[in-house]
């Protein structure tokens, strides 16, 4: 019962991960219709601006977090503004859309590689005390942060995009993108907005990965697909979805390590995601679509 | 001249083609030291993966992010089927394109029955599915310490029959009604689909076809290394793959033997500038140029993708023709080709 209780612990704690960052694709996906790779990046980026403004002593860690979280959304932005936008208005097929995200991926693993350091970081002590230990059940520090703080997010981000008038623009591109134009958005800056948002919340997922195991430059690449694969089974375009799926895809994976093999744990995410598309490739709580010519 | 006849002279003119690039491989491999040589071997490997990875994704629009999977399942088990069961090497070459061709089909069919990118993320995830089958069964394929003593068959006359089959066959098939079909699917499915093309059907004929050249690819990179890793076959390997196509050309045959010719030369040249410029005594470029083309290499991937997303030739073909007619437009319009090629 106890090793049960911390499975689930572990798996909600995981699973806050791939949340975050799933509901980034999901949020992308639902304006512009394509799987955006370089999302994986951002939470890298977000890591290792958080790492540096740690080690270099300059901030205390709310701001470092503050920080990355703001620079992470701005280059989330840019990479829509300066890649993906200028494709979108050529008109070039969406394959080149996401050849354009694997270079992006590309530019920043390589630059931090190149430019800052191909080693392994450990992040500086930032929370204080020792792992609460409630008979026998381990909470450590990190993970109450990571469930607090992806709660907050996930409820500001539910509020933001059903309740406010910029939340709802966004739901609306998503729904259709010359509807929305027709009725007077921004559709430019609707897109902007939901890249700084998914920036955001990645760089808060980076920076607590890093955290909990380490830095290095291919932080995103595993933690980003097994996100993708979480938005597909909770049904990409629904933002419950994505969290539903990070949260299922988490306690599966650290129940299948626990109770039957931790070799392969990485696989679990993408076996769970080949079920999906076969039975219900709309996703456990998508619309299914029609093909429309 | 009948039609059976044209066939026969066609196989006939093919088959002499083959011995050509046999007998002119030998006769190279004779002549040239080992560095040239093991260079003009990675091009022939690599341009067989760069032409698989341009058939799925070039082609036929679908995009394959699993290439170095589809490796690596060719390559050990090419290397299993040779090392354990004794098999001769062309039964093993052949069995890790197959397998791979099979798994292919697996891969390919929950993925394919849907229209969009699941694909690309189903494949990227069979990659890591791969990686951590080959690191866990350790008696069979060596685990985490890797697979040493893979028996050397890959010289450069055989990657070199290997990749003159390779483009025949392809450049046959995208021909061929199945290749209009291929193509009728990138333009636009649900055409096709209004048309009478099972859409379905040829997505996955085409990832099969793919997969099985990747695993002969695949297969040619571990007798040629002699050691095989779990870890060489990571996503990197289908970054290179991707890179070579769309510096060619997505959709052009030409362009994916001159994509991979590129990709194959550009970290030789960045090493050889490297070792130059240290020959000087100028250790900083030097130290740049051996790390910086890394960045090098992201920044012209994106810049080909932002000023000409359809790569170098587009999806037109080099042709003895088209040279010809260039240089005679160059003779008349004067010296600047790049002014007058519009």
């Amino acid at each position: 019962m106890r090793e049960l209780l911390q499975q689930l612990w572990n798996g909600l704690a995981i699973g806050s991960v791939y949340a975050l960052v799933a509901v980034g694709y999901t949020l992308v996906f639902g304006v512009l219709k394509f799987i955006n790779f370089a999302h994986s990046s951002i939470l890298t980026f977000g890591a290792y601006v958080a790492l540096y403004t740690m080690l270099s002593k300059v901030a205390p860690f709310p701001v470092a977090l503050g920080l990355s979280m703001v620079l992470s959304g701005v280059f989330a932005m840019q990479t829509e503004l300066r890649a993906f936008r200028p494709l979108r208005e050529k008109g070039a097929p969406r394959l080149n859309l996401l050849i354009t995200s694997i270079g992006v991926t590309l530019l920043v693993e390589n630059a931090i590689v190149v430019f800052v350091s191909p080693d392994f970081h450990v992040f500086p002590k930032v929370l204080p005390g020792t792992p609460i230990n409630l008979s026998g059940v381990v909470f450590p520090p990190v993970d109450l942060l990571l469930v607090a703080g992806s709660s907050i997010l996930m409820l500001a981000l539910s509020y933001f995009v059903n309740r406010t008038l910029t939340g709802l623009s966004i739901k609306a591109v998503a729904l259709d993108r010359d509807a929305a134009a027709l009725m007077g958005i921004n559709v430019g800056r609707t897109i902007s907005i939901t890249f700084f948002i998914a920036g955001l919340m990645a760089s808060m997922a980076g920076i607590l990965v890093g955290m909990k195991f380490s830095v290095n430059p291919s932080l995103g690449g595993l933690f980003g697909l097994k996100s993708f694969a979480a938005s597909v089974v909770g049904g990409i375009g629904s933002v419950p979805g994505a969290y539903l799926g990070g949260y299922l895809i988490g306690f599966l994976e650290t129940l299948g390590a626990g109770y039957v093999s931790s070799n392969y744990k990485d696989a679990i995410a993408f076996v769970l995601l080949v079920l999906v598309l076969l039975f219900k490739p709309s996703g456990l709580l998508g619309k299914g679509t029609q093909e429309k010519v | 001249m009948t039609a059976k006849n044209a066939h026969l002279r066609k196989y006939v003119v093919f088959g002499l083609i083959v011995l050509g690039v046999w007998a002119g491989t030998t006769f190279l491999k004779g002549r040239l030291a080992a560095y040239p040589t093991g260079i003009l071997t990675y091009f022939c490997i690599n341009a067989v993966l760069a032409l698989s990875w341009n058939l799925v994704s070039g082609f036929t629009g679908q995009f394959s992010l699993g290439h170095a999977g589809f490796m690596a399942v060719g390559a050990y088990t090419s290397a299993l089927l040779m090392m354990r069961l004794k098999l001769p090497f062309l039964v093993a070459f052949l069995g890790g394109g197959l397998m791979s061709g099979l798994v292919g089909f697996l891969v390919g069919f929950p993925s394919l029955r849907l229209v969009g990118d699941y694909l690309s993320v189903v494949t990227l995830g069979f990659q890591y599915i791969i990686t951590a089958i080959l690191n866990n069964t350790t008696p069979l394929t060596g685990g985490g310490l890797g697979l040493a003593g893979v028996p050397y068959r890959t010289t450069l006359p055989t990657a070199a029959v290997t990749l003159t089959i390779t483009v025949w066959v392809l450049s046959n098939l995208v021909n061929s009604k199945q290749g209009r079909c291929f193509v009728a699917v990138r333009e636009d499915e649900v055409a096709a689909q209004s048309v009478g093309v099972d859409t379905t059907y040829y997505k996955i004929l085409a990832f099969i076809i793919s997969s099985f050249f990747a695993g002969l690819g695949g297969a040619l990179t571990g007798h040629y290394t002699m050691y095989l890793h779990p870890d060489i076959f990571n996503y990197l390997k289908t970054v290179d793959s991707v890179s070579m196509v769309i510096l060619g050309g997505l959709g052009s045959i030409t362009g994916s033997l001159i994509g991979a010719l590129g990709i194959t030369l550009l970290p030789e040249i960045f090493r050889n500038a490297a070792t130059v410029f240290a020959s000087f005594g100028w250790m900083a470029v030097s130290g740049f140029l051996r790390r910086g083309w890394m960045v090098f290499y992201a920044v012209m991937f994106l810049m080909i993708m932002l000023t000409r997303p359809q790569g170098l030739l587009g999806r037109r073909e080099l042709t003895w023709a088209g040279v010809k007619a260039w240089v005679q437009k160059l003779g008349r319009k004067g010296v600047r080709p790049w002014r007058s090629s519009r």
